[in-house]
């Protein structure tokens, strides 16, 4: 249906708007809706020339400030309270004397968050004193952390969760420690000395879009099994294989151990299976982990102002759902400029490569400075580079309102900020 | 040099778990980057800079009242901020709030010479684009300034203002198209007249 698809490239464009792209590259995109696109596009532009100057802005925030943050302070400290916690243990004890110990309360399926999870918590506590550290129920009780959190992104809420686990993979900012994905950047305290199969705590907090996002890492245990930390991409399954003849190797289905099959037979048949990928694109048998591995026929990208992931799919002829896969990506909104990933060729390019044209100095405060992405210096396009539109543009690239004084030109709109 | 490209969204959670904790720099840290955006949306629906103001002032108090308690902003920051925006907006001023009142000539002097539709639209002043915008009905003027003002998500966009995000879809597009023929009304107007 027309209409239908009309409205879903316009909403497209209004995101690639956001993004940075001007409304050339949007009609570039959607030919096909190119004229009726155009005005509605350059219409909706009308939405950020009616914004407030920067300068009124700023006035109304600094007059605002100090009534926030008297109000900020005024506000009393959850540390103050020293009897709410106690109150709250007391409760706690004796709830998990009424109910008995552990049996099943409906504290315990509660997260963090819910009302009843402290009692959660601090029955497992009077539980595991009274165990006397019992490793086996503390190691219960940790499984729990992990579960819990696990719910948490299943219902998308947002919790600070803390959990403690090994760690499987590491794809750049993208962890995975004891099966949960975890997003862990560069600057997160704790990251910089940790090595696939180290045991961690994560302390972090779960996100609405499903994310789990760290803020610190806590080394618990070194992974002492094998000295190997300069790749990165071999997952700790190695030591686990023993030559024993072992039936939990459920990655090749035709080795029953009943048969008198050679040990080395099924060691070879897995090592093959594990390191090396398949080009074809089915995910490796055994081990959830992920590390991006460029297949065969791919190529590498580097990320610069103004892509996205869907756009890039869209200039490859990808879904976006085989971008992330192939390069072990949570979530489209993840990558930065610079960032390298993997996209099945070359993306058709939709900016001119020229750069920007010597009139055009807004970019006094855009860093990158590789093909500033924005220099619509239509002269080759097939899209009628009509002349009104090349005038256009230096102005739509003005995002900012008190930009002015950038401008040559005459017709400065921006500026007048009140009734 | 790292620069994220959308919205930083792990960032702003981040800052919100810190907030919740009661973490009183968080907090404000959070009223120095979401004050604009939350002004830039109040401005464009009311009158004059001190409507906006108070009432970006009220959402922040509320926000900084409720951050540690239960009903604190379990969803997106932004989106719970524009959230209470909007709800302060409809308190004041009732769910019709319709701007302007005044004829053109009445809100702005200025007439143009004839031009050309697109040359028309970008020298449009920023007067005139408010006049148009608040020509719209509500809904439609925070669709626009939720979706081309503020650039977010279609999802976002759906969530503040408790519709469906195809509803958000044919909503947007249906305000650009109003707007488009306000705007050429406009025109007819100043050519005229």
């Amino acid at each position: 249906m027309a209409e239908r698809n009309l409205l879903d490239a316009f909403d497209d464009c209004i995101d690639r708007l956001a993004a940075g792209q001007s409304i050339d590259d949007c009609l570039r995109a959607y030919p096909q809706y190119a004229a009726r696109l155009q005005p509605m596009l350059e219409t909706g532009a009308l939405v950020r020339r009616a914004q407030a100057s920067q300068r009124e802005v700023t006035a109304a925030q600094d007059r605002v400030r100090f009534q926030i943050s008297q109000a900020v302070t005024q506000q009393p400290s959850r540390r103050e309270q020293p009897f709410r916690r106690l109150s709250v243990l007391v409760a706690g004890l004796a709830l998990v004397l009424i109910v008995g110990l552990g049996s099943g309360a409906l504290a315990q399926n509660s997260l963090p968050g819910d009302m009843l999870y402290g009692f959660k918590l601090t029955s497992e506590t009077v539980i595991l004193s009274l165990s006397g550290n019992d490793s086996i129920i503390a190691e219960r009780f940790e499984q729990r952390r992990i579960e819990e959190a696990a719910r948490l992104l299943e219902l998308m809420r947002t919790e600070n969760v803390r959990f403690a686990g090994q760690v499987q993979a590491i794809g750049g900012s993208i962890w995975r420690v004891a099966n949960l994905v975890v997003n862990v950047e560069s600057e997160t305290p704790g990251s910089s000395e940790v090595n696939i199969g180290d045991q961690i705590r994560v302390d972090g907090f779960t996100t609405p879009q499903g994310e789990l996002f760290a803020s610190q890492i806590t080394l618990i245990e070194r992974n002492t099994d094998e000295a190997d930390p300069t790749s990165t991409s071999v997952p700790t399954i190695a030591p686990s294989f023993t030559p024993t003849n072992e039936p939990s190797l459920t990655s090749t289905p035709t080795a029953t151990p009943t048969n008198t099959l050679t040990p080395t037979h099924t060691l070879t048949a897995t090592l093959t299976n594990t390191p090396t990928p398949s080009p074809t694109l089915s995910v490796p048998p055994t081990a959830t982990i992920c590390s991006p591995n460029k297949p065969s026929n791919w190529v590498s990208y580097q990320i610069q102002t103004g892509d996205t992931l869907s756009g890039l799919a869209a200039r490859t002829d990808a879904s976006l759902a085989e971008i992330l896969a192939v390069n072990c990506l949570s979530d489209a909104r993840l990558i930065i400029v610079g960032q390298e990933i993997f996209l099945p060729r070359t993306p058709t390019t939709i900016a001119s490569p020229t750069p920007p044209p010597v009139g055009n100095d807004n970019g006094s405060n855009n860093p990158p400075p590789s093909n500033g992405g924005q220099g619509d210096n239509v002269n080759n396009d097939d899209n009628g580079g009509d002349n009104s539109n090349s005038n256009d543009n230096s102005d739509d690239n003005s995002n900012d309102n008190e930009d002015n004084s950038g401008h040559g030109g005459g017709s400065d709109d921006n500026d007048n900020d009140d009734d | 040099m790292i620069v994220i490209i959308l919205p930083d969204i792990p960032a702003e959670d981040r800052l919100l778990a810190q907030a919740r904790q009661g973490d009183q720099t968080a907090i404000m840290e959070i009223y120095e980057s979401y004050f604009p955006p939350i002004y830039q949306f109040l401005r464009l629906r009311v009158g004059n800079k001190d409507e906006a103001e108070d009432l970006a002032s009220e959402v922040f108090l509320k926000f900084v009242s409720t951050v540690r308690g239960r009903s604190a902003p379990n969803v997106s920051l932004r989106g719970w901020l524009f959230q209470v925006a909007r709800n302060e907006l409809h308190a004041h001023y009732g769910k019709n709030l319709r701007f302007p009142t005044t004829t053109l000539e009445e809100w702005m002097p200025a007439a143009s010479e004839t031009e050309p539709e697109s040359q028309f639209i970008h020298n449009l002043s920023v007067e005139r684009s408010r006049y148009a915008l608040r020509m719209l009905v509500p809904d439609q003027q925070e669709v626009l300034i939720l979706r081309f003002g503020q650039a977010l998500s279609l999802q976002e966009t759906a969530d503040i203002m408790g519709k469906s995000v195809s509803a958000v879809k044919s909503l947007q597009f249906r305000a650009v198209d109003t707007l488009r023929q306000i705007v050429g009304q406009i025109k007819m107007e100043t050519d005229h007249g």
